[in-house]
């Protein structure tokens, strides 16, 4: 058991290990600044993590991320539950979700700074208003193929509201809910980071501004190992569970 | 207790022109069992969801007690559908406490006894074979101890001892609470034996095309002589009966 989960481990760590091997041996024969070795970047990665403000900047991001996350998934559930039910209410907001799916990210974000000044609410604001377009279009698809029967059985045999909307309508929707967390979660962090650069003083985002100035890569590199290193933890330690539990009876599997 | 009385003009679905039900009169007195027979396409199922209240009615089509229902029907109501329709993501304890929040683990295990579960409450749907599944649907609608309860074919995918295990418990618990009880089948036999009258439907659009008391003493078995001269008179007096045809 444990040496299959050792070579299972092994395997998929075989990858990642060829591709640093690539990267260095790529790094030491062209010896340029901009493109620093394996070895500079980690060096880099200890030295902010330690010495420098590496940690502080991280989680600034983080809780940026977060928030941002939470009030996206929130409203977008609700928009896509609400337009996935009503017919006439979908076809009222059709064109408006075309419409805000396809403003670019960028605009929302300058506009929200302009509007609301530079301040954490408008970036939060501008995060999440970029994701709710795409968490609503996913719920939706769920909302319109809930089960009518499973509906019914609970309407005949007279289940409460409350139980009826958390034991049989939303469990129909966590696949849907979960694959928008999931496609949220990658994209809100890239946005969040180019929010932090335009009009942020600390955050991730604003570091890799400053190091953009300096031409130093290496600290560009170190900075992202360690945000897509988080990602996986999150990804592990709380995405990786959750599907585990909705997948539950085998729900979800075909 | 409840009495229903049915009286549907006509059933027309949205978005159709064709008349599932015509001129469909019949009434179910309290604790009374009745059997529905008809072909396949004849309504019946649309009949159960009328009276359940999950497909609309106009008023006074159906009446609980001689009262209209507004909304949802004034009565608890066990329903067996032609397929399970269990929760996955729910364990069987799960899906039956679904619909009887406060039922003991012990009034749970006792009533998966009863249909042959013991041992499965922590099962899963997709881990129980069909009919195992039906069983559990079976169950759920016994353990709300409806004051009508509604069958739509419920023992149809099931093997025969199986089958005749649940008829046997289905009378048991119906002799036991006395709820009113409309039972859909297109098995003669099977309505022969459990009902106290047998309703048989024309072929669509649905309208009841003879109303038949079954004045055998139970248990009835379909070997028996009474079961059989019943069965062979009534036939030879409406043949075509079984295809929706009264003469």
């Amino acid at each position: 058991m444990f040496v299959h989960r050792l070579k299972g481990m092994l395997f998929g760590a075989l990858p990642l290990l060829v591709l640093f091997l690539f990267w260095q041996s790529a790094a030491m024969l062209l010896e340029s600044n901009n493109f620093p070795s394996v070895i500079q970047v980690f060096t880099s990665l200890h030295l902010h993590l330690f010495d420098g403000d590496m940690l502080h900047h991280l989680l600034v991001t983080m809780m940026r991320v977060t928030v941002s996350f939470v009030i996206a998934m929130l409203l977008g559930v609700l928009i896509g539950v609400m337009m996935g039910a009503f017919a006439r209410l979908n076809s009222a907001f059709d064109s408006l979700l075309v419409i805000a799916l396809n403003i670019p990210a960028l605009v929302t974000i300058i506009l929200c700074y302009v509007w609301f000044g530079l301040v954490e609410a408008s970036a939060i604001a501008a995060v999440a208003i970029n994701k709710i377009p795409t968490v609503v279009v996913m719920v939706r698809e769920g909302a319109r193929v809930v089960d009518r029967d499973l509906l019914d059985v609970a309407r005949v045999f007279q289940v409460s509201r409350f139980r009826y909307f958390f034991k049989v309508y939303l469990p129909q929707l966590y696949p849907f809910i979960m694959a928008s967390a999931r496609s949220g979660l990658s994209l809100i962090w890239k946005i969040v980071l180019v929010v932090e650069l335009l009009g942020r003083s600390e955050g991730v985002g604003f570091q890799l501004g400053t190091f953009f100035q300096f031409f130093d890569i290496a600290s560009i590199l170190a900075y992202t190992l360690a945000f897509v290193a988080i990602i996986l933890v999150i990804e592990g330690v709380i995405m990786r569970p959750l599907d585990r539990y909705i997948a539950r009876g085998g729900y979800g599997q075909s | 207790m409840v009495s229903l009385d049915i009286s549907i003009q006509g059933k027309v679905y949205p978005n159709s022109l064709e008349r599932v039900l015509d001129g469909l009169d019949f009434s179910v007195s309290k604790g009374e069992f009745v059997a529905l027979v008809g072909p396949s396409g004849a309504g019946k199922s649309t009949l159960l969801n009328m009276i359940a209240g999950l497909e609309k009615s106009d008023p006074g089509e159906v009446l609980y007690n001689d009262s209209s229902m507004e909304n949802r029907p004034p009565c608890k109501i066990g329903y067996i559908f032609q397929q399970p329709r269990l929760m996955p993501w729910l364990t069987v304890a799960e899906n039956l406490r679904l619909v009887m929040p406060k039922v003991s683990d012990t009034q749970i295990e006792t009533t998966l006894t009863r249909v042959g579960l013991s041992g499965k409450s922590a099962s899963y749907s997709k881990q129980l074979s069909g009919g195992m599944q039906r069983r559990v649907s079976i169950a759920r609608a016994f353990l709300t101890q409806p004051e009508l309860l509604l069958l739509d074919e419920p023992f149809v995918s099931l093997d025969g001892p199986n089958a005749q295990r649940l008829r046997d418990l289905l009378l048991e618990l119906w002799q036991e609470h006395k709820p009113t009880v409309v039972f859909v089948t297109h098995d003669l036999n099977e309505a022969i034996q459990l009902a106290d009258r047998v309703l048989f439907l024309s072929s669509a659009p649905g309208r009841v095309v003879l109303d038949k008391l079954v004045d055998i003493q139970r248990p009835r078995l379909s070997e028996d002589n009474a079961f059989q001269q019943w069965k062979a008179q009534m036939l030879s007096e409406h043949s075509g009966l079984l295809e929706g045809d009264s003469q």
